[in-house]
């Protein structure tokens, strides 16, 4: 085989592996009875039809009395969640045997990702506060731009919140570090997205509505803030978001988010930050 | 070598085509050899608002088809020296465009002419994607209008994105806001968007500003180009946005509201400037 024909041949791959980000409803079983688990979830789509949608979750396993030798059945487990229009990916929280027998019947063993105190207050399904992200990709390229593609779709509230966004790039040729703080000076258009993975966000420039800022940590806005704002997406129920004027559509933290529907006073809006209290979002003055 | 500007919006209707015919009339006019494209394949104006709807042989998707060549497609206008239009196709669909034949096309006048103009159709589709892909500078024509401010601000952040200046990482697009169909009347009664409100938006730089007139419809029923007619307000306006374009300072017109004088208000007169 001599070189030439080595370069003439070009193979193009089958697939590419990429680093994502998913943050997924959590279903923690109370009760090893299936049957009881097959009628609340009827129950519950009885009441709303669309409650589940075909929502992908995380089996939380570590409520479940079980003694040591009592099997559970995983594969009947899943027949009844697929049954009732639920997804299950995975399982979290077992002993390792249990892991071992949810593997088998074809469930995926979660990782879980650094614990803090949010852990414990992670919304169940019953959690009508909480908005779930999906599908996060974040591709560092050559040359300092992020790809970013993200569908933000909301589970468990009974509006239907779905919305739909494209791809969006953001050219970055200032401050840009893979994992940490964000910076943008310019201002961020209806329409795209950005997400600061690890650290605070900071905007230095107005925000239009129809725009979306993200991020592990704090946000701030020196301009002012439309569109949406999500702080502490992984669970940071300490993250704030500040800003020197306050007109967004949506703000949250750690989940918990608040719509402004009614036109605010243009006086009231200035110089503002919003935190969690008591698992309530308030606005206070800066 | 020639300056690709795109005339772009989001929005349909607000005055893409008449703002790309007036402009490119004005910059012939000043001597500039102009040609302008229209991108919107299938459903063409252009060459209607141009004048020039019955001299179409080839279009745009023959030359990238390569069945014709730029200079049997090319249409030289009548009435302005060194002014040329490059219709879109009316029997084709934008799968037509390719970005590699619209490379070669804008490389080949990029030889010959000083500014090529693409007028972009609306939405953010592939029409209008490839309309602003190659530009060097925008000039977003915007209404004073919540749905068409939102839908700037989406072009705007689509022209810092997906263009081959932002896909290089090389300077951005300048992007300019032409602020059309303007009623001092009606911002003064807060019923319409001022140019303040939208430029606290949109926060580029304002190229002009072109009262609502009635001098537009005419234009484009009689195929002249608004900015051949200077007796007229939108005229005069356009106008003057090219000569800002071209780097000369000029005070924005037609936006405050005339206080009519007593004579006028017994015979109705409007005055234009």
């Amino acid at each position: 085989m001599d070189n030439a024909t080595n370069h003439a041949i070009k193979v193009e791959p089958a697939f590419v592996l990429k680093g994502s980000l998913f943050t997924l409803s959590v279903l923690q079983l109370l009760d090893s009875d299936l049957k009881k688990l097959g009628r609340e979830l009827s129950e519950k789509i009885r009441l709303a039809p669309k409650f589940f949608h075909y929502a992908p979750v995380v089996i939380d396993l570590s409520k479940l009395a079980l003694s040591p030798n009592q099997p559970f059945d995983f594969q009947a487990c899943n027949q009844v969640l697929r049954g009732h229009q639920l997804i299950p990916v995975g399982v979290r929280g077992g002993s390792a045997q249990m892991h071992q027998a949810a593997q088998a019947a074809g469930f995926a063993v979660m990782i879980e990702p650094h614990s803090n105190t949010a852990d414990k207050n992670q919304p169940n399904l019953a959690n009508r506060k909480t908005i779930e992200n999906n599908a996060q990709n974040n591709v560092q390229e050559a040359g300092g731009k992020i790809l970013k593609e993200k569908d933000l779709k909301e589970l468990k509230n009974l509006k239907d919140l779905e919305t739909g966004l494209e791809n969006s790039e953001e050219n970055l040729n200032n401050n840009f570090k893979k994992s940490g703080n964000l910076l943008i000076t310019s201002p961020i258009r209806s329409g795209q997205q950005v997400y600061a993975q690890g650290g605070d966000l900071v905007v230095v420039a107005s925000v239009s509505p129809g725009a979306e800022l993200l991020a592990d940590g704090n946000i701030h806005v020196y301009g002012t803030l439309r569109g949406r704002a999500l702080a502490g997406i992984n669970g940071d129920v300490k993250a704030r978001v500040f800003c020197h004027k306050l007109q967004a559509d949506l703000v949250a933290i750690a989940g918990h988010y608040k719509v402004f529907e009614d036109v605010r006073a243009d006086d009231d809006d200035f110089y503002k930050q919003l935190y969690l209290q008591d698992g309530q979002l308030c606005i206070g003055s800066l | 070598m020639a300056k690709i500007v795109v005339i772009t919006s989001g929005k349909g209707g607000v005055g893409k085509t008449t703002t790309s015919a007036a402009v490119a009339t004005a910059l012939a006019l000043k001597g500039h050899k102009t040609v302008v494209i229209d991108f919107d394949v299938g459903l063409r104006n252009l060459d209607l608002i141009m004048g020039c709807e019955r001299r179409v042989v080839y279009d745009l998707i023959n030359v990238i088809n390569g069945e014709a060549n730029l200079t049997q497609t090319l249409i030289k206008d009548k009435r302005v020296d060194n002014l040329y239009v490059l219709p879109a196709s009316q029997t084709r669909d934008k799968d037509a465009l390719t970005t590699e034949g619209i490379e070669k096309i804008l490389a080949e006048l990029s030889k010959t002419f000083d500014y090529i103009l693409c007028d972009s159709p609306a939405g953010i589709e592939r029409g209008a994607l490839l309309a602003m892909y190659f530009a060097d500078e925008a000039i977003v024509v915007t209404n004073p209008e919540v749905s068409s401010v939102r839908d700037s601000d989406r072009i705007l952040g689509v022209l810092a994105s997906k263009t081959k200046r932002a896909e290089e990482g090389k300077e951005k697009v300048k992007e300019y806001l032409l602020l059309t169909r303007y009623s001092p009347e009606r911002v003064e009664k807060g019923e319409m968007l001022s140019v303040e409100d939208v430029q606290e938006i949109l926060s580029i730089p304002l190229l002009g500003i072109i009262p609502e007139s009635k001098a537009v419809l005419k234009a484009s029923n009689s195929g002249v180009p608004v900015s051949l007619d200077k007796e007229s307000d939108a005229g005069q306006a356009y106008l003057d946005a090219v000569d800002r374009f071209l780097g000369e300072t000029r005070a924005h017109r037609f936006i405050n509201v005339e206080k009519k004088g007593l004579l006028q208000r017994l015979f109705g007169k409007k005055k234009a400037g």
